[in-house]
């Protein structure tokens, strides 16, 4: 058991920066309220546990979404969908601070829809491209190469723009 | 096109202000677990399940000699005592393999491939597990048939008891190695199969 309070610090601190990076990518994979919680809590504790091992070697942000992304795609839940789960739906459950705005909660469940008819490994490559990174570093979080990042990502956006275009 | 991925992009960007305070109580959350030892995510409870299991096996080989002295006749316990030595090598096999899955430095396939490989040994450890336990658990109940009706009855509803827990925590494992083949397909493409 680690002892150490700077590390509490350290890992209050980066879960604090990156909450949104965290859980806009649980949000992707949740199927319901209760499992978005489950993986959030997952990432999070993946994080403590990966924490003494980061030796900077690459940027926080590239190593939480690393971490955040391989917790969610390999999550298995231990119990079944409840029926009384609150389904993530049209209501943008808790996505930003302030979903007053109807009309901004409505185009983020839309956004949402859209990138959430996509295959476990092509939200990751999505997610990754909408956040600006570089094909190559798409390559290393993904674990293929950059050509293949770049053939997917043309298919997924034509896609994306083929669905956006329909609805 | 441009138009839509942009909005999407918009969308997508406007999402990075942290939700006030919500990191901060899930990192609460966690260091209180970690103050209970409690702190651990699927691998490494998995991990933590099959280190019990690997530990609780190797007491059951000691358990099967010693009985050699008072219950069972010699070639009985011996039986015994390789069942579970081989139970108990099968569980630390699944305990080591749960404990190389480093999520913060694998990239996501082999992520995927870790964990897509760690239930099919979950998944074999089972199979083989059940095959021998059954000519075992014929072997002790024919023994115990010669002593007292009721201790084979007893050790019949164990063993329906067991086999339908068992056979429920199978169906799971069978439905979560689908999912993690099919990312992995996903992942590498549709004409390769994972390979692990």
């Amino acid at each position: 058991m680690r002892k150490d309070p700077s590390a509490d610090i350290r890992f209050a601190e980066i879960l604090n920066q990156y909450d949104a990076l965290i859980y806009k990518v649980c949000y992707m994979y949740a199927e319901d309220a209760e499992h978005l919680h489950d993986l959030y809590q997952e990432v999070a504790a993946n994080i403590w546990t990966g924490l003494d091992g980061f030796a900077g070697r690459s940027k926080v942000s590239t190593w939480v979404y690393r971490i955040a992304l391989n917790t969610c795609i390999t999550y298995f839940r231990r119990h079944g969908k409840h029926l009384s789960a609150e389904r993530l739906g049209d209501d943008a459950y808790n996505l930003a601070d302030d979903t007053s705005d109807a009309e901004r909660a409505a185009n983020l469940a839309r956004m949402y829809q859209l990138i959430g008819r996509l295959g476990k490994v092509d939200k990751a490559i999505i997610m990754l491209w909408l956040d600006e990174h570089s094909y190559e570093e798409i390559a290393s979080i993904v674990g293929i190469t950059r050509q293949n990042v770049a053939s997917r990502l043309f298919r997924i956006r034509n896609r994306l723009a083929e669905a956006a275009s329909k609805d | 096109m441009n138009d839509h991925l942009d909005s999407i992009k918009t969308q997508w960007q406007s999402l990075n202000a942290p939700f006030s305070g919500r990191g901060k109580a899930y990192a609460s959350e966690i260091l209180k677990r970690r103050n209970l030892g409690r702190v651990g995510s699927n691998p490494v409870r998995i991990a933590g399940v099959y280190r019990r299991l690997t530990v609780v096996s190797g007491v059951w080989i000691v358990l099967s000699l010693l009985m050699a002295r008072s219950l069972f006749p010699m070639w009985l316990s011996c039986l015994m005592a390789s069942y579970f030595a081989v139970m108990g090598a099968m569980c630390y096999s699944v305990r080591e393999s749960a404990l190389e899955i480093d999520f913060s430095s694998m990239s996501v396939v082999r992520a995927l491939e870790a964990v897509y490989g760690l239930q099919r040994k979950l998944l074999r450890q089972r199979v083989v597990g059940l095959m021998i336990m059954f000519p075992v658990l014929m072997i002790l109940f024919y023994y115990f048939s010669g002593v007292s009706v009721e201790m084979v009855w007893g050790g019949v509803a164990g063993a329906v008891i067991g086999l339908c827990i068992g056979l429920s925590l199978d169906r799971r494992v069978r439905r979560q190695i689908k999912e993690m083949k099919q990312a992995l397909e996903d992942a590498m493409g549709d004409c390769v199969s994972p390979s692990v």
